[in-house]
């Protein structure tokens, strides 16, 4: 799901890091209240960016040849606000693409929109529709699975625009598969697999936290 | 349990999963290579060649080491980094007051 540098457009790109910007900007501005609210919210905090770099590690092979991994969006989301987990998986996002070449440099505003923005509010929003009403198995499995999906139809869409927008000589000057391919290929894919496998980790992650202090959001 | 205990056991087991991610041999959909555009659509998108940055430690792999260290290695790292991140942004503020 990282999109790499010269899957899309610079055009694109520069349209995604000018939404992205003020977003990060307003998120980092509520991060520094939640690190101000206790002395032990930056250690918590940094955890669970941890924990988003490390998943996102643990590629699980799916028949077709092909891979994928949860993002813990929902983890954090619940555990520590839409916001903050908005800039903690933008954050490991930026050190995953200039360190280790996963995702791409000016794809960074694309991808932490689909993964961060998109992802993490999907799965607060699911969060709170059901906290109260489901059980909390239910609740967090859900939140996951519907914050994976929405992330993963933000990229198919991203993807699948790019050959309808930018082609010479007949040809794709960027990702070359549109909309009718990226949509079964990767929203399929999450919502048949990846969604399920960010739900279960929501579950067990969330509840192995859900205690501790400092969080923001859980019990709320 | 304390918290910090239970973080630090967390993200233990986090590290140590890591090197599962090997098993896959194969990227997600769509991450592919310049040749297997070739091979899948006939040609090599124009723009999709030499974009982005040289990383230093390219998929996370430290040339010439053992796969599993040198995932583990890079997962280190990548708790390192988000520490970082997170006690930088919060010292900045400070600064700022």
């Amino acid at each position: 799901m990282h999109i790499p540098d010269g899957f899309i457009s610079p055009s694109t790109s520069i349209v995604a890091l000018a939404v992205a910007i003020p977003l990060w900007w307003y998120g980092i501005k509520q991060t520094k209240k939640l690190l101000e609210s206790s002395e032990d919210s930056v250690t918590f905090l940094s955890s669970m960016a941890a924990f988003s770099f490390l998943i996102m590690m643990i590629n699980v092979p799916i028949p077709g040849g092909t891979s994928g991994h949860a993002v813990g969006m929902a983890v954090l989301a619940i555990l520590l606000g839409p916001w903050t987990a908005f800039i903690a998986i933008s954050a490991v996002l930026f050190f995953q693409a200039v360190l280790f070449g996963d995702g791409g440099v000016l794809t960074l505003g694309a991808n932490s929109l689909a993964m961060g923005f998109v992802g993490s509010f999907a799965s607060y929003y699911l969060y709170k529709l059901l906290n109260g009403r489901a059980s909390k198995t239910i609740t967090f499995f859900v939140s996951g699975y519907g914050g994976m999906v929405a992330a993963s139809i933000a990229v198919a869409l991203i993807l699948g625009i790019q050959p309808m927008l930018f082609v010479e000589n007949g040809k794709a000057i960027y990702f070359p598969f549109d909309l009718s391919v990226t949509f079964p290929a990767v929203v399929g894919s999450h919502m048949l697999i990846f969604g399920v496998i960010e739900g279960l980790v929501t579950v067990a992650v969330v509840k192995f936290f859900e205690k501790v202090k400092g969080v923001a959001y859980v019990n709320a | 349990m304390s918290t910090r205990k239970k973080i630090v056991i967390f993200l233990l087991v986090m590290l140590a999963l890591t090197p599962f991610g090997l098993i896959s041999e194969y990227p997600a959909w769509g991450e592919w290579g310049v040749e297997e555009f070739q091979t899948m659509v006939g040609y090599i998108p124009k723009g999709m060649p030499n974009a982005g940055i040289e990383a230093p430690i390219p998929d996370y792999e430290v040339s010439g080491m053992n796969p599993i260290i040198s995932t583990l290695i890079s997962a280190t790292i990548g708790i390192i980094v988000s520490f970082g991140f997170f006690f930088a942004l919060k010292n900045i503020k400070i600064k700022n007051k």
